[in-house]
């Protein structure tokens, strides 16, 4: 549910979602969601002062209620 | 889980409960990403999304990115989008509102920064401002803020004094200075930084 909710979001908010790489590995330490997007789109993920990626993860984190430690991370090569 | 054991948790977790939405990115998620991906446990999996963007005019966008969103979170909530002047207004109703409120209203205001990032997503037409509300949360916040900054006033009015008010996110600072935008017997502006900015309501 929470991977679902940051793919759905971070789709809307790119200029090419087909380009965008979701991986997610669930660790001794909760969940870490690992986010690839074409170049130009980094941007639009980030946010200014990387308002957009912080607010993607207040909601993921939202989303996990406190189950579990959820990191997203936008890891661009 | 109680308040006290959340913000541990948070802090543990290097998130400050009471940081400013405007605030720069803290360094800290990613030393924490690094040591995250350092340990290694656990697979790593691809999750394959179907593509699903949202599209129609803005409050059909506004409403199918709400809709979506709002399943993964809980499927009790509904939403209502109406416009009005400005832009649009939306409403969540049922499911646990405290849930998407968060503390300090942080999480309804990621919900609200991310909602009007997607419905502007289109930078070559006009923007429009999407106010998201739940159960009318901001409604009761705002009246409660303008509250304050009358009382603020009366009390800078009255001493002659500078009042102070407690630190306050952007969007309730906006509040009070709209209260007191017409008032002749006071001015109010912002001081401090960060998590620290706050309202200074002057007698002119």
């Amino acid at each position: 549910m929470v991977t679902e909710l940051v793919a759905f979001v971070v789709q809307n908010l790119v200029s090419e979602p087909e380009r965008l790489e979701i991986t997610t590995r669930e660790g001794a330490q909760g969940l870490f969601i690992e986010i690839r997007c074409a170049p130009e789109d980094a941007g639009r993920i980030i946010g200014r002062g990387g308002r957009t990626i912080n607010s993607i993860r207040t909601l993921a984190r939202a989303a996990s209620e406190g189950q579990e430690r959820v990191e997203v991370q936008l890891s661009n090569p | 889980m109680a308040d006290n054991d959340l913000d541990k948790y948070l802090s543990d977790l290097g998130i400050d409960t009471h940081e400013d939405e405007s605030s720069p990115l803290a360094p800290t998620p990613y030393v924490e990403a690094e040591s995250f991906a350092r340990e290694d446990k656990g697979e790593r999996l691809s999750y394959d999304a179907p593509v699903s963007t949202v599209s129609g005019d803005y409050t059909e966008r506004c409403e199918s990115f709400l809709v979506t969103l709002l399943l993964n979170l809980d499927p009790g909530y509904a939403t209502e989008v109406r416009e009005v002047e400005g832009g649009l207004e939306a409403n969540i109703y049922g499911g646990d509102a405290g849930k998407i409120i968060g503390r300090g209203g942080r999480t309804l205001a990621a919900l609200e920064y991310l909602t009007n990032a997607v419905v502007n997503k289109d930078e070559s037409v006009p923007h429009v401002r999407v106010s998201v509300d739940v159960g009318g949360y901001k409604e009761r916040r705002d009246e409660r803020l303008r509250g304050v900054a009358l009382k603020a006033a009366a009390r800078a009015r009255k001493t002659g004094f500078a009042v102070e008010l407690e630190p306050m996110s952007a969007a309730e600072r906006r509040v009070v200075h709209m209260t007191l935008a017409d008032d002749a017997a006071v001015e109010s502006e912002s001081s401090g930084e960060g998590k620290n900015r706050r309202v200074v309501v002057k007698p002119r």
